[in-house]
């Protein structure tokens, strides 16, 4: 595998993603998800080739109530979560096109199919990545650009009172989960796959009560 | 039929095709319609029809993404009249079929602010009023394509998808208060706004996709929204109903 591009690389997934390709004997460079387009532009330029992208994002939020979140909270989270991601992929798209393909997979989470109390702004930003992931997934296809999502809980490795913990399997889901499905879609398993998303949480959003 | 009489409406980007339908066909079943757009021509011409037909309406011209213009247009029409029980989410402008290459940073946000922080803040202006009211109906427009993807206007679709969370969303954290918080998703009508994006021919040439080989008229696509103001709909929320027809291509 070429050079991997990794957004909030700092972040508790971020770390753990760019560590596993790092093992795997890849270029690995990191952006923080801060929707900053000029630098994300420069990173990815001085990056060199990159066959895989991963938009992550992991911002840290207070849990407001909807009438809590002001502008200025409302744009941070639009910025970090949609807007990074949006302009990453733009600045990716040509380098791809000249390495003929690539492979897109943005990191999203379970809150915008289970709801959520408290984080209307974080639910609906991750919510656009769903959409996105299906636009990308046909406009990039005539250069055999691949765009899938994987949706971690929310709370992922955290404690269980924070939404995360609970799977059918008795077990939380890990980090080591979420990566072993980036590294099913970012390896050959995911070469005709393209605009789906799986949601790694035990089977809990399938399940019915 | 009077089964909103008592409710007041406000209809966001009402100036337009859909909007306009969806205001008309609201105060014809006896709600009080605040006719929004930016542009007031738009607005004065939309409540003259309402109250033409026997309706009532109210102007409210402002740019959606002035999060203070909203709230206080909002805030005095309370004041004034009463409070808001239905919001229409509806102001919306097309991503003009743009390749995400072309897509520069102003167009991607007046696209997020439009349609996004647009409704996020119109939603944030009208819900004290129906929470200390014990009742409500959110119904944003979202697009077929948040679903099915499309191969241009990702932005577009974008900030549907992210109305699709806020939906589900808010949903959840209003059930507690009576007021209900779903979306609809059009697929390609007949509007000002498709028109100039794929002038007639391209129109035709969408049609001849469907199966049925027509695309829905705006009142078929305001019959959706209808259903969830309906008092017998007040326990479907956070859910999106999809109006797009079954396509040619999709078909086995």
């Amino acid at each position: 595998m070429s050079g991997v591009f990794i957004t909030d690389g700092a972040g508790p997934l971020g770390k753990a993603l760019v560590s596993f390709f790092e093992k795997e004997g890849c270029k690995v460079a990191t952006h923080p998800s801060n929707g900053n387009t000029e630098s994300i532009r420069e990173a990815i330029a001085a990056a060199g080739p990159i066959g895989l992208l991963i938009n992550n994002s992991e911002p840290e939020f207070e849990r407001l109530s909807f009438e809590q979140i002001n502008e200025r909270e409302f744009s941070a989270m639009v910025s970090a979560i949609i807007r990074t991601a949006f302009f990453a992929v733009q600045a990716v798209q040509p380098v791809m096109r000249i390495l003929g393909g690539g492979k897109i997979i943005n990191i999203s989470s379970s809150a915008p199919v289970r709801g959520m109390l408290k984080g209307a702004h974080y639910t609906a930003a991750k919510g656009a990545l769903y959409s996105l992931t299906r636009s990308w997934a046909q406009e990039l296809s005539p250069d055999n650009i691949r765009v899938n999502l994987v949706a971690a809980d929310v709370g992922l490795g955290t404690a269980a009172e924070d939404g995360g913990g609970e799977t059918p399997f008795g077990r939380p889901v890990s980090f080591q989960d979420i990566i072993r499905c980036v590294e099913f879609l970012a390896g050959s398993g995911g070469n005709m796959i393209s605009g789906q998303e799986i949601i790694v949480d035990g089977g809990f959003t399938k399940f019915g009560f | 039929m009077q089964e909103l009489k008592g409710h007041i409406a406000l209809i966001t980007g009402a100036g337009g095709t859909l909007g306009s339908t969806h205001a008309r066909m609201i105060a014809s079943k006896g709600a009080h319609v605040i006719v929004h757009d930016i542009k007031e021509e738009a607005v004065e011409a939309v409540a003259d029809k309402i109250r033409q037909d026997g309706g009532t309406a109210s102007p409210m011209v402002c740019d959606i993404t002035d999060v203070y213009a909203v709230k206080t247009c909002v805030e005095k029409f309370a004041l004034d009249h009463g409070v808001i029980s239905i919001l229409i989410n509806n102001a919306g402008i097309t991503g003009n079929n743009a390749l995400i290459g072309d897509i520069d940073e102003d167009f991607f946000d007046q696209m997020f602010d439009i349609h996004l922080k647009g409704a996020f803040f119109a939603i944030q202006a009208v819900i004290s009023g129906m929470k200390a009211a014990g009742r409500g109906r959110i119904v944003n427009t979202i697009s077929g394509r948040a679903h099915s993807g499309a191969i241009s206007g990702s932005h577009y679709n974008g900030a549907k998808g992210a109305i699709v969370g806020l939906t589900r969303a808010l949903a959840s954290e209003f059930a507690p208060f009576g007021i209900t918080v779903n979306a609809v998703a059009p697929g390609v009508t007949p509007s000002g706004m498709t028109r100039g994006r794929l002038g007639e021919s391209g129109l035709a040439v969408r049609a001849n996709q469907l199966v049925s080989e027509r695309l829905p008229t705006p009142e078929e696509i305001t019959s959706g929204v209808m259903f969830f103001l309906a008092e017998e709909a007040a326990i479907v929320t956070g859910r999106v109903l999809n109006m797009q027809q079954p396509r040619k291509a999709e078909v086995l």
